[in-house]
């Protein structure tokens, strides 16, 4: 403990200090922006911390990372585009209460709870991380399918209307991440003999069309109507726009969603926007009233928020305690540690002590600042509202197109966001739900890697996955989630069907 | 329209799926795993199928049963009727300045593309001389600060163009 | 979509063709190289070892060029797509392509149509010749001769993590074929993932680099049976031979190399030889590679172009070996 409150005292320094708040004001505007990531924040400040000592240079990647991460919820809300991926879900409810003129409350939810989860997340890794991270030992490629399997049934509740078009939804998603070479053998699929098409498409391009250029182009079918011109209307609100009592009830919502998220995170490649799109959904599934998730309520921003910032503390367990990053944020932070000639593993607690737990204390501190910087920004950022959208999106679709040519510098992602707002503009007209076709996409990959890789291990038998109890766990536990709901709505056919004359076929 | 967007869609994903499905035999077997590249989209194909014949049944008896009670007529109008047209010009911009991104290089380009989009987007009222003013300064002023951002800031290698 | 962009491009190459059919071949343009930054194009995302290598090079590189050396992370296909981007690009030397074995593997296994000598081969700045070969700590096994006993014993049976068609792949086809052993290959991942697969007994053999393992031979995890050279690493200098072990085994360095466009004029090449090799002498390089568990050399660009020779050659003939063996199944 002295270590913690020694490293703690170090980065309470002025200067430490104020690099942190420029860290996670970066990151804020990093993850608030459409087209601009965590990732990509990440990828252009590493370079700038090879300069630095190991200690600053790590401060500063922790900053971005929260910040980045928190700052999506701002246009998650304001716009209904996600931030950055992790925030697709606070979409979901943080964009309705917006438009009920309740952006203000949206925004203060979104940052207390995303506080909170971080709180929780670091509270784990500073105590738990070396257990937890032997835990994650356990999971080899079959249990990763099993879990896999299980997230992707999710997205049969995620559909709001129809369960049908909900799976359809989410089939898109499959198909799209289907092309490109396939995983482990690397035969061409459905590449058309294009050669971009060679590795694929990649999920930030995929996301911004999605969410991004869709918006732009729905917004376009009222251009001509001078309605548009109407701000929305505001409510007042103070502090953080909620009350005390509405603050308890969420409690097991954020304890739900900070555990989901600490658990995704600390499984290597799924990532904050899975975690936060299950948090959602669990949230639905606990609560007494689900029919009014998806129409502004708190609980939605709540547990979607929560999740992704805990996501971030279970990430950097396994990187810490064991030298193994789960995704492309923490490799790049490793590719830090290594530049600094800190070599990462099991023993970076006893070797650099003072460096992990400097880490640590970087964490929470990061999280304090990122909830004052939100604070008193929150009032700025509801004035977003204000700049015409006719004005505010133009310059967006020009961000998100600089974004999605940055994340492999091509402009073949930057070609592909608008086939995608085309696809996202589609469903929209045909009501297909967004959320399935991105779960299911970022899903798809990994699913297939594992099953593959799982075969291999019992050499042909997928009757041996569910000898593993955690894969037969999550395996029946899928087919059950996918059954129930088919069994309900079947049941409600028929009990309409019986109401009329006529017998509705299927 | 709408009472047929549940057929049409339907209809939609089983074409795409049969493609798909066809398209799968093309995927060259490296032959060093049990389970083939093709498997999984096989998969999907047949889920995908399977979906959308359950939608269009569905449909189906949806629509016999709207013949006996015709509803949702009055709700058709309730909702705003959308202007396709922008939609269609917004689609076409976006389109032309991709593909024009790489050519003309960032900078004029995007100025080029903010001042139409403005133009397109802005409300009949908004687009007098004084507001024209406005979106060209506007424009370049949101490319000039992006692109130095990105490329001064970052290094991230933009498209240049007629600037080099 | 795409069709319209390379209607563009070609459009667009054609105009460039032109311009320079104006000014002359290359030599002109060559002669004050580099004029302007330089893209150090490398073909994976940022953080991993080639993309830290790559800065760590391209930090000095800049230093003596007098012109910024930008890191541009092309990632995708194994690779792929990076270097087809330098494949496609102009020969003016200011798209240049930083790899390894990956682009040998890649045309072996069929993903690139073209493997190193579709381009002009420069220097190898930066080697890892501490490829060696892992069990758990528990199994066991200490030398590779223990192995080989083992795997002679139950063939087919000790489960090896590899990445399909991977520099490591390659590497057990060759000991497999050497010593008359079947191992089960299975495929994890990258070096993450296969570290994680060891670790958590789900794999019983590991090809890995040294970097990253050390606090687990220190801890006991693992046992390093040793590298698979001719003499010790230097940047593993604890771990044996395999010959000093008692077994003949023997396989390629990692051999991170520059690559330029086919049609560079060779006065852009002179001046990355000069420059690499500058680089290569200056001590504070040196300290910053050795820091990343890497080794500074300087190869130059006909040594690399047959160290990548041997690797494709070797590579076919085990390929095509393996699919004989499929065939036969």
């Amino acid at each position: 403990m002295d270590i913690f409150l020694n490293a703690l005292w170090d980065i309470l320094q002025p200067a430490s200090v104020m690099l942190m708040f420029l860290g996670v004001a970066v990151g804020i505007v990093f993850g608030s922006i459409p087209g601009l990531s965590a990732a990509m924040a990440i990828a252009l400040f590493l370079p700038i911390t090879f300069t630095m000592g190991p200690n600053a240079g790590m401060t500063l990647l922790v900053s971005l990372y929260i910040g980045a991460i928190s700052g999506g919820l701002i246009s998650a809300v304001l716009l209904n585009i996600p931030g950055t991926p992790s925030s697709i879900a606070t979409c979901f409810d943080g964009a309705p209460m917006a438009r009920q003129g309740e952006a203000g409350k949206a925004l203060g939810v979104g940052i207390v709870f995303s506080f909170l989860g971080g709180l929780l997340a670091f509270t784990a890794l500073i105590f738990i991380a070396p257990p937890l991270a032997k835990f994650t030992l356990r999971f080899s490629p079959i249990e990763y399918f099993a879990i896999t399997v299980f997230a992707l049934t999710m997205i049969a509740s995620l559909a709001s209307g129809s369960m049908v078009k909900g799976l359809l939804s989410g089939m898109i998603g499959l198909l799209l991440a289907t092309v490109g070479v396939s995983p482990i053998d690397g035969a061409r699929r459905f590449t058309l003999d294009i050669d971009n098409l060679t590795s694929g498409f990649d999920l930030l391009p995929y996301l911004i069309g999605l969410f991004a250029i869709t918006e732009v182009l729905i917004a376009a079918e009222q251009f001509s109507a001078d309605k548009h011109v109407e701000p929305l209307a505001l409510k007042k609100i103070k502090g953080f726009g909620f009350t005390l009592a509405e603050f308890f009830a969420q409690k097991w919502n954020l304890l739900r969603s900070s555990l989901i998220g600490l658990f995704i995170g600390i499984l290597p490649g799924i990532g904050g926007s899975t975690s936060s799109i299950l948090a959602y959904i669990a949230a639905k599934k606990q609560s007494k009233y689900p029919e009014k998730f998806g129409t502004g309520i708190m609980d939605g921003v709540v547990a979607s928020e929560s999740a992704n910032n805990a996501t971030i503390g279970g990430a950097l367990i396994p990187l810490l305690a064991l030298g193994i990053p789960g995704d492309g944020v923490t490799a790049m932070m490793l590719g830090g540690f290594l530049i600094h000639g800190l070599t990462p593993g099991p023993l970076l607690f006893k070797t650099s002590a003072e460096f992990v737990y400097g880490i640590f204390a970087a964490c929470l501190v990061a999280n304090m600042i990122m909830l004052i910087l939100e604070f008193f920004g929150l009032r700025i950022y509801i004035k977003l509202l204000k700049v015409p959208k006719y004005i505010l999106l133009p310059i967006i679709v020009v961000m998100c197109v600089v974004g999605a040519f940055s994340v492999n510098n091509r402009m073949f992602d930057a070609e592909s966001i608008l086939l995608f707002g085309l696809i996202g503009y589609l469903m929209y007209k045909a009501k297909l739900p967004l959320a399935p076709a991105v779960l299911s996409f970022i899903l798809c990959p990994l699913i297939e890697t594992n099953l593959r890789r799982g075969l291999m291990l019992t050499e042909g038998s997928f009757l041996a996955f569910f000898a593993k109890p955690i894969a037969l766990f999550f395996l029946v536990t899928a087919i059950v989630a996918l059954i129930v709901p088919l069994v309900r709505t079947f049941r409600s056919h028929r009990a309409k069907a019986a109401g009329t004359t006529k017998t509705p076929v299927g | 329209m709408s009472r047929y967007t549940d057929l049409i869609v339907g209809s939609v994903f089983a074409v795409i799926a049969l493609i798909y499905f066809g398209m799968s035999f093309n995927i060259q077997e490296a032959g060093v795993t049990q389970m083939g590249p093709a498997f999984v989209p096989r998969v999907i194909a047949g889920m995908t199928f399977l979906l959308s014949i359950i939608l269009i049944a569905n449909s189906v008896g949806a629509l016999k049963h709207a013949e006996i009670q015709p509803a949702g007529a009055e709700d058709r109008a309730n909702e705003e009727k959308p202007h396709y047209v922008p939609v269609v010009l917004t689609a076409v911009l976006l389109l032309a300045y991709v593909m024009l991104l790489e050519p003309m290089g960032f900078i004029a380009s995007t100025i080029v593309y903010l001042f139409l989009q403005f133009n397109i987007s802005a409300p009949k009222t908004r687009k007098g001389l004084k507001h024209q003013g406005y979106f060209l300064a506007g424009a370049v002023v949101a490319t000039v600060a992006i692109n130095t951002l990105f490329v001064t800031g970052f290094n991230v290698m933009l498209p240049q163009g007629i600037w080099e | 979509m795409s069709d319209l962009n390379h209607l563009n491009k070609s459009v667009l190459s054609l105009c460039v063709l032109a311009a320079v059919g104006v000014a002359g071949p290359g030599a002109a343009l060559a002669k004050d190289y580099p004029a302007k930054p330089i893209e150090l194009i490398v073909p994976a995302g940022a953080g991993g070892s080639t993309d830290l290598s790559a800065r760590v090079f391209a930090k000095h590189a800049q230093k003596k060029f007098g012109k910024p050396v930008v890191i541009v992370n092309i990632k995708g296909a194994g690779g792929y797509t990076g270097s087809k981007t330098v494949y496609d690009s102009a020969p003016d030397g200011y798209k240049v392509l930083y790899t390894h074995a990956g682009i040998v593997t890649n045309n072996v296994t069929n993903t690139a149509p073209y493997s190193y000598d579709g381009f002009k081969v420069g220097p190898t700045v930066i080697e890892d010749p501490s490829l060696a070969l892992f069990v758990g700590g528990q199994s066991g096994m200490k030398t590779l001769g223990d192995l080989i006993a083992k795997a002679k014993a139950e063939p087919g049976k000790l489960k090896t993590a590899t990445e399909y068609g991977a520099f490591t792949y390659f590497m057990l086809l060759k000991l497999q074929k050497e010593q008359g052993i079947q191992l089960n290959l299975v495929d994890v991942g990258g070096d993450a993932d296969k570290t994680v697969a060891l670790l958590g007994g789900h794999v019983d053999v590991m090809p890995k680099v040294y970097l990253g393992t050390e606090d687990y031979i220190d801890a006991g995890d693992f046992t390093v049976l040793g590298v698979a050279q001719a003499k010790r690493a230097p940047n593993a200098p604890k771990v044996p031979t395999f010959k000093e072990t008692g077994i003949d085994f023997e396989y390629h360095e990692y051999p991170f190399t520059i690559f330029f466009q086919k049609d560079t004029p060779q006065a852009v090449i002179d001046a990355w030889i000069k420059i690499a090799q500058e680089v290569a002498a200056d001590p504070t390089y040196q300290k910053d590679v050795e820091k990343l568990g890497m080794v500074p050399v300087y190869k130059s660009p006909e040594e690399a172009a047959k160290n990548f020779a041997a690797m494709q050659a070797e590579f076919v003939e085990l390929a095509k070996e393996k699919a004989e063996v499929a065939g036969q199944k």
